[in-house]
């Protein structure tokens, strides 16, 4: 059977389906070299850490200081517990830093209540500026422990607090949710140890904590979701961070640090001005201004990816808090990639300028019109006849079954990688989740995303509500 | 070719691949089911055997014939587990009396493979056992970084002249990994280093001066002091100010006198490190030249400053309380953080 040409105007059609074909074709070919570089990546991984002594970092009395910065904002319910898990890392040089950020409940009260925290003697300076600092306090049953408590300024105005009070050389950034695996911190800071001030930022793995056990600030045993929306992000989890960006460790380095798990230089973050404030994409706009930054003074600025590290997040179980999030996620992406738009095409910025920036200019941000265009035009064409139906099917083959693909690959990538999952059904469900995340949730992000470009074209910069809820041993989540 | 058939050999492919990465998948999992059905028992009852040896001085046969009983690879995963946090002593007990004879066999003929990955698994299970003093050494000029690393990892705690030789040469190594790990290294070989590390620091080298500094700082002994004096005059910026913390840490009136030229420095670093070292000694006769810091114009200095004035003790406040009465705005300001001399929260925000 061949395609039907019933005028020009539905000539046309063909065409722009075509292009859409091709769009999609590309697209799935790249996440397909990505595929594979991250495949190189953790063989690479896997052989330089395979026996590694964990003690080289962790008994070393000069690994580097790291401060973990923990902004808090009315997380009552979690924070003794986030604190409690950050207290325990097993990291040789650590001070946690817990920047109150004008948190109209008791998050205060319970932290100097729990920890019996005290007015200190702190030295520092307000490299960056931030909203007014009102107390400074020190735990005296852990020396290292810091609580900042300052005005309200959001996300971004809180780290910048954090890392004027902080006194590590390195600095990680960290959301009042986030579980981090006890000797991540080790794993992180290799590339800092390795690499020396080539290297301004490292970032770890994300995984869902939902349906998850947890005891005493640590997951004790991981398993896939049931809940069907935490299973879904699950699998996008897996193929962002072991698919996407272990692969661009390959191909130019990353452009995005996890804000939930990232490890940053303190100078560098001082030099280039801290977290911008006016963006719900700070810690994008973090990554890509450093390198930037280190480029323009002829260093490297090497952002690296390491694969085993790392720290666990709930995810919204609720269609509202979830969109809001990923409204939220590609507002930002689309704020930043406008604000550094210098980048995009510069030779100067070699990889990042010529590979990297237009990879998420014109697949990460423009990905969902491409995608809600062809599908509308192939549902129209199908519908009018100027398409049949086996061209329909090319189209899905094209652009969801190639992907579905890559995503399974992924998922192999963690199965012999790192399995941190026991059992079959496990196994099956995460399978399940992977086929199924096509029918109707891949439609809903879509969905999500045109209304971030929509938003951020309105001027947008509204976070949304977010809902904590504390850990229990077998965390459900509603986080975002 | 028609749409037809570009169609089906497209879902083919596409079902094709699914059906193999699935399959994969499966059958990995299947694949360790069976392995820890298999072994499970068999390994716990290695691990109980060779921690029982360790506690109890108990027999070493039983725990090599546990051992033996298991493929290479899960010896291999018990052995570096149980050793992981051994003395040099125990693990050398366990790679004569327990592990099987074949296994530091067949890692020192790994430390020979063409291949990178090869030679650093061989030289981890050597590291592990605690043996390979033919093999090992060799490793130190290997051309991939993480070997030489492990070599140096390795080294760890022998005293041997030769080795430790080795392991100061490292502190020049290009690689960051490798230097890091020369560092632990010396560290853990302490007092033996010494004398490598003073030749090191006397001959003339660009490369690797600032982290053998680190190292003596940690050190502290006094045998350091002449190299420590010479570097405190390199041209390098961070080279002085490792040497500052160094002088610090041997101590002494010597080290003092230097020290104190130190706090005029052209660089923030070296005077707040200065003056950090000076602190750090309990040196209080030098308040005063600290005190003139609280007013430098870089904040690296005035807080490496205050924080010296800090661990100075009564000295130290006396300073403080001086800059906070008449001292300038700069010192006051510094020195109320030093001493916690709150402004009042409600005028800041009015301030602000």
């Amino acid at each position: 059977m061949s395609w039907v040409w019933p005028g020009p105007a539905f000539s046309t059609l063909v065409w722009v389906e075509g292009a859409f074909l091709a769009y999609f074709l590309l697209v799935n070919s790249f996440y397909a070299v990505l595929l594979i570089a991250a495949v190189g990546q953790m063989r690479g991984y896997r052989r330089r850490s395979f026996a590694e002594q964990r003690w080289l970092v962790k008994g070393s009395d000069i690994a580097p200081r790291v401060s973990m910065l923990a902004p808090a904002f009315n997380e009552e319910a979690s924070i003794v517990h986030s604190v409690q898990g950050l207290l325990t890392l097993d990291y040789p040089s650590l001070q946690v830093v817990v920047i109150n950020d004008g948190s109209t409940d008791a998050t205060v009260s319970v932290l100097r209540e729990r920890f019996e925290m005290a007015p200190v003697n702190h030295i520092w300076c307000q490299d960056i500026p931030s909203q007014p600092v009102l107390g400074i306090y020190r735990s005296r049953l852990y020396p290292s422990l810091l609580l900042v408590d300052k005005k309200n300024g959001r996300k971004a105005d809180a780290l910048n607090a954090g890392v004027n009070v902080a006194d590590g050389e390195l600095v990680c950034a960290l959301d009042a949710d986030t579980l981090v695996e006890s000797e991540a911190l080790q794993q992180l800071a290799r590339p800092f140890v390795a690499g020396g001030d080539g290297v301004v930022a490292a970032g770890g793995t994300i995984r869902v904590i939902n349906h998850c056990t947890v005891r005493d600030g640590r997951v004790t045993q991981a398993r896939v979701p049931t809940h069907p929306l935490a299973g879904f992000q699950m699998v996008e989890y897996t193929r962002a961070f072991l698919f996407g960006r272990l692969g661009w460790n390959s191909l130019g380095g990353n452009l995005i640090i996890s804000g939930a798990f990232g490890l940053f230089r303190r100078a560098a973050i001082v030099r280039a001005g801290g977290y911008y404030h006016d963006t719900v994409g700070e810690d994008m706009d973090l990554v890509c201004l450093l390198r930037q930054q280190a480029m323009e003074t002829g260093q490297e600025g090497r952002v690296e990816f390491v694969p085993e590290p790392v720290a666990w997040t709930q995810v919204p179980e609720s269609l509202a808090t979830l969109g809001r999030q990923r409204d939220r996620w590609h507002r930002g992406l689309a704020d930043v990639l406008w604000r550094r738009r210098r980048i995009l095409f510069n030779p100067s910025y070699k990889g990042m300028g010529l590979v990297g920036f237009p990879y998420f200019t014109f697949v990460e941000l423009m990905a969902p019109v491409m995608e809600a265009l062809g599908l509308a035009i192939t549902i129209i064409g199908v519908a009018t006849g100027a398409l049949d139906v086996e061209f329909a099917i090319l189209f899905f083959l094209v652009a969801y079954g190639y992907g579905l693909i890559l995503t399974m690959g992924a998922v192999a990538l963690e199965e012999f990688g790192f399995r941190r999952f026991s059992g079959l059904t496990d196994r099956l469900k995460i399978l399940a989740w992977v086929l199924l995340e096509n029918l109707g949730y891949r439609q809903l992000t879509v969905f999500w995303r045109l209304r971030g470009i929509y938003g951020y074209l309105r001027g947008s910069r509204d976070w949304g509500a977010m809902q904590r809820r504390g850990f229990s041993s077998n965390t459900d989540g509603d986080g975002s | 070719m028609d749409l037809g058939s570009l169609l089906v050999g497209i879902a083919v492919v596409e079902l094709a691949a699914l059906l193999i990465t699935v399959g994969f998948v499966l059958a990995h999992v299947v694949w360790l089911k069976l392995d820890s059905a298999r072994f499970h028992t068999p390994r716990v009852r290695a691990r109980e055997a060779l921690n029982m040896m360790l506690a109890s001085d108990g027999s070493s046969e039983w725990a090599r014939r546990r051992l033996e009983a298991l493929p290479w690879r899960h010896v291999v995963g018990i052995v570096l587990d149980v050793t992981r946090s051994l003395s040099l002593p125990e693990r050398q007990r366990i790679a004569r009396t327990a592990a099987p004879e074949e296994m530091a066999a067949q890692a020192e003929r790994m430390c020979a493979s063409r291949r990178w990955h090869i030679r650093l698994k061989g030289a981890r299970v050597l590291t592990a056992l605690g043996v390979g003093e033919a093999n090992v050494p060799t490793l130190f000029n290997d051309p991939h970084p993480v070997v030489r690393a492990q070599a140096a990892e390795w080294a760890s705690y022998r005293s041997d002249p030769e080795i430790v030789s080795r392991l100061v040469d490292m502190l020049g190594d290009v690689s960051g990994q490798c230097r890091f790990a020369a560092q632990n290294a010396l560290l853990a070989v302490g007092t033996p280093a010494v004398g490598p590390l003073v030749r090191f620091l006397s001959s003339p080298r660009p490369a690797g001066v600032a982290d053998a500094m680190e190292v003596a700082a940690y050190i502290a002994d006094s045998r350091f002091l002449p190299s420590m004096i010479l570097h405190s005059k390199s041209s390098d910026a961070r080279v002085r100010a490792e040497a500052a913390w160094a002088l610090g840490a041997v101590g002494g009136k010597e080290a003092a006198a230097r020290l104190e030229r130190l706090l005029d420095d052209p660089s923030a670093v070296v005077r707040g490190a200065a003056s950090g070292a000076l602190g750090a000694m309990g040196h209080w006769p030098s308040v005063a030249a600290i005190g003139r810091l609280l007013d430098d114009p870089v904040w690296e200095a005035r807080s490496g400053a205050a924080r010296a004035l800090q661990a100075l003790g009564d000295p130290g406040a006396v300073v403080l309380r001086r800059a906070i009465r008449s001292g300038t705005a700069t010192q006051g300001d510094i020195a109320r953080q030093a001493l916690g001399v709150h402004v009042d929260a409600v005028e800041l925000e009015a301030a602000t």
